[in-house]
């Protein structure tokens, strides 16, 4: 179980995420500017930090600058938080779930499809 | 001990003073001088209180030294000016000693080892209630800071157990800005926090903001968020444990509480003004707003040792608001007054000074204490007993020395070798004193010391250091000038280099076995005066 993030370190995770899983400060400050979401360095330093306590991240100090780990990956994340919210909304029925996708649109036919194969090649397996 | 003892003293007393001028100017400074001014200036008091320099002439070391002397003149029958004595040169180039000038104005205490006195008793409970006094002290100190940092440390532990995150972006932002604003270096952590009634920032090198609510006005968060940072990059949090520090050492010292409370007051005051010192009238009064309103929040958490808080209490609060709607910038006539008047209060801690102990002036000084024999023991009458037959007891050293200022009583070290192999359980001592021109000297000891008979009394001869003094103006033949003589006799330690004095000796002008031809010719005169009649 892992713990719960605000919107602003998912953010921090996303660019370390990008950047291949690690990222120095200066990457990660560039890379907020560049997505136009700046923040002050007291917020990105002290954020980080949290990530670290939570265990999201690990730090390291190369030469004067410290590398910033991601200790979990954004798949891992993606189905942690994927669970959390089967459990809290649709109290595991999966096919709740797939059934809003489909009549909100949020899923596409050809996604759709390819979701069929994997569920078929899932079960021939078995 | 008993110096140090007076050190602490005279620090607590000397820095109760600049205390006292420091309140009692109060009302003159007060809406005069920056606020900033009225806080650091404490640093000057607290200085007194915890270093103990001075200069060469102080305040306080006339003070002790005054009472020094009373204590002295208490303690021995007070003497008629004397002559100061002076010494034949050969006998004074012998030791390597300077005689003193100041020598021989009061008596010495006698402290006979066999006969403890009255007074050696005295003596004896002052030293220890002395040693007791500095442990209580030391004790008490220590406690009293132990239970700060105790209180401290749990006081943190409970906040940090009541904090939660705050993942307000906008709110971590505008930290961030005025985190850069004000100068601060370290990152600045921020929470919430349901168990604090006041916001503050704990923590030395991770400093964290405290909030009660993050439901607040987006001024007032500002105002309290630069409050915080500005006692964190003034470093108030060191200011306060030093001044912690300073109480605990004077806990016996009533005014000390009086300055810790002062000084508190002084830092939220003038961090109120470092604070709105870059605000426009409309900013003063949104502060003064927000000063307010944080009075309104609710907490559980009463006491705060050491940690920086905005609001103490409606009394402090009412100050508060009145100093910053009385705020104008200082103009540079007060500021040259005020650092007059810093200067001035610098010189006049400096020139209260501390008591010092006394230095080593001569050079040829001696401490009492150092030239007691701690291993002799004292023997009594045995079997082994060399009672008959003596003298078996050599001189081997005779020394003139001067006890520390003030005293700076001559007193006589003489060292003896036991010839015999047997016990030596009863022995005299003759002395003789005279001065430069061949007159005698009168040995002076404590009269409380003196016999019934006035003329025949212990004088110092101890293992204990003991000195007595030397007066002029008497007679050749008066007891006073020779007789000496104590009961029971200490072993001597090492043999040395032996030489016997006898009176053998002294009629022959001889000294030490007559190695050494003595120099002065009156002693002959003293001798025929004085032969039998009571040296040995």
């Amino acid at each position: 179980m892992i713990q719960q993030v605000s919107d602003f370190e998912l953010e921090l995770m996303k660019t370390i995420w990008r950047n291949g899983g690690a990222a120095l400060y200066a990457e990660i400050v560039a890379a907020l500017n560049a997505k136009g979401a700046p923040a002050t360095k007291n917020t990105i330093i002290s954020l980080l930090s949290r990530l670290i306590d939570k265990g999201y991240l690990s730090s390291k100090k190369k030469g004067r600058c410290n590398t910033y780990t991601a200790l979990i990956s954004e798949a891992e994340y993606q189905a942690a938080q994927t669970e959390t919210f089967l459990k809290k909304v649709y109290e595991r029925n999966v096919g709740g779930l797939i059934s809003t996708l489909i009549q909100k649109d949020l899923i596409s036919a050809d996604d759709y499809e390819k979701l069929k194969k994997h569920w078929g090649g899932g079960a021939a397996n078995d | 001990m008993i110096e140090l003892l007076k050190i602490l003293l005279s620090l607590s007393l000397s820095g109760t003073l600049m205390i006292l001028i420091l309140l009692l100017c109060k009302p003159l400074y007060k809406n005069r001088f920056s606020r900033q001014w009225q806080y650091y200036i404490w640093l000057i008091v607290v200085a007194r209180l915890l270093l103990p320099f001075t200069p060469e002439t102080s305040l306080m070391g006339t003070v002790f030294h005054h009472i020094d002397n009373a204590v002295i003149q208490a303690d021995s029958i007070p003497q008629p000016e004397q002559e100061p004595p002076t010494f034949s040169e050969t006998d004074i180039a012998n030791q390597g000693n300077t005689p003193d000038k100041q020598a021989g104005i009061g008596g010495g205490k006698h402290l006979g080892p066999d006969k403890p006195t009255l007074l050696n008793v005295l003596d004896m409970a002052a030293q220890n209630i002395v040693a007791i006094c500095l442990l209580g002290w030391l004790f008490v100190a220590v406690i009293l800071f132990i239970r700060k940092v105790t209180i401290y440390q749990s006081f943190v532990k409970y906040i940090k157990a009541g904090q939660s995150e705050i993942s307000d972006f906008a709110l971590w932002e505008l930290v961030g800005k005025l985190v850069g604003q004000t100068g601060v270096k370290k990152t600045v952590g921020l929470y919430t926090n349901s168990l604090i009634s006041s916001p503050l920032l704990i923590g030395f090198f991770r400093p964290c903001i405290m909030l009660p609510t993050a439901e607040l006005s987006e001024s007032d968060m500002q105002n309290t968020i630069l409050h915080e940072l500005t006692h964190y990059r003034r470093r108030d949090m060191f200011y306060k444990w030093l001044v912690q520090i300073t109480v605990c050492l004077h806990w016996f010292n009533p005014l000390v509480y009086l300055m810790g409370r002062e000084i508190n007051q002084a830092c939220e005051l003038s961090c109120d003004e470092a604070v709105i010192k870059s605000l426009d009238a409309g900013g003063r009064r949104a502060y003064g707003d927000t000063l307010l309103n944080s009075l309104g929040m609710g907490g559980s958490y009463k006491s705060s040792v050491a940690s920086v808080t905005l609001n103490e209490n409606a009394e402090l609060l009412k100050e508060r608001l009145d100093a910053i709607m009385r705020f104008k910038k200082k103009s540079g006539i007060a500021i040259t007054i005020t650092l007059i008047l810093t200067l001035l209060l610098a010189t006049t801690a400096n020139a209260i000074g501390v008591y010092a102990s006394p230095k080593d002036t001569t050079g040829s000084v001696l401490k009492a204490e150092n030239i007691s024999p701690v291993t002799a023991k004292p023997i009594t009458d045995g079997p082994n007993s060399a009672k008959v037959n003596g003298p078996y007891l050599a001189v081997d050293s005779c020394n003139i020395q001067y006890e520390d200022t003030p005293y700076k009583w001559p007193f006589i070290l003489l060292n003896v070798t036991n010839l015999s192999d047997k016990v030596i359980s009863d022995c005299e001592v003759g002395l003789l004193a005279y001065d430069k021109d061949g007159k005698p000297l009168e040995l002076y000891w404590d009269a409380q010391n003196v016999d019934s008979s006035g003329d025949y009394g212990n004088v110092g001869f101890g293992p204990d250091g003991i000195d007595y003094g030397i007066v002029t103006g008497i007679k050749p033949n008066s007891p006073k000038s020779y007789q000496w003589s104590i009961e029971g006799c200490y072993e001597s330690i090492a043999p040395g280099e032996r030489c016997r004095t006898d009176f053998a000796d002294i009629q022959n002008k001889k000294e030490c076995g007559g190695n050494r031809q003595w120099q002065n010719h009156y002693l002959r005169n003293w001798a025929a005066n004085t032969k039998g009649k009571g040296i040995i």
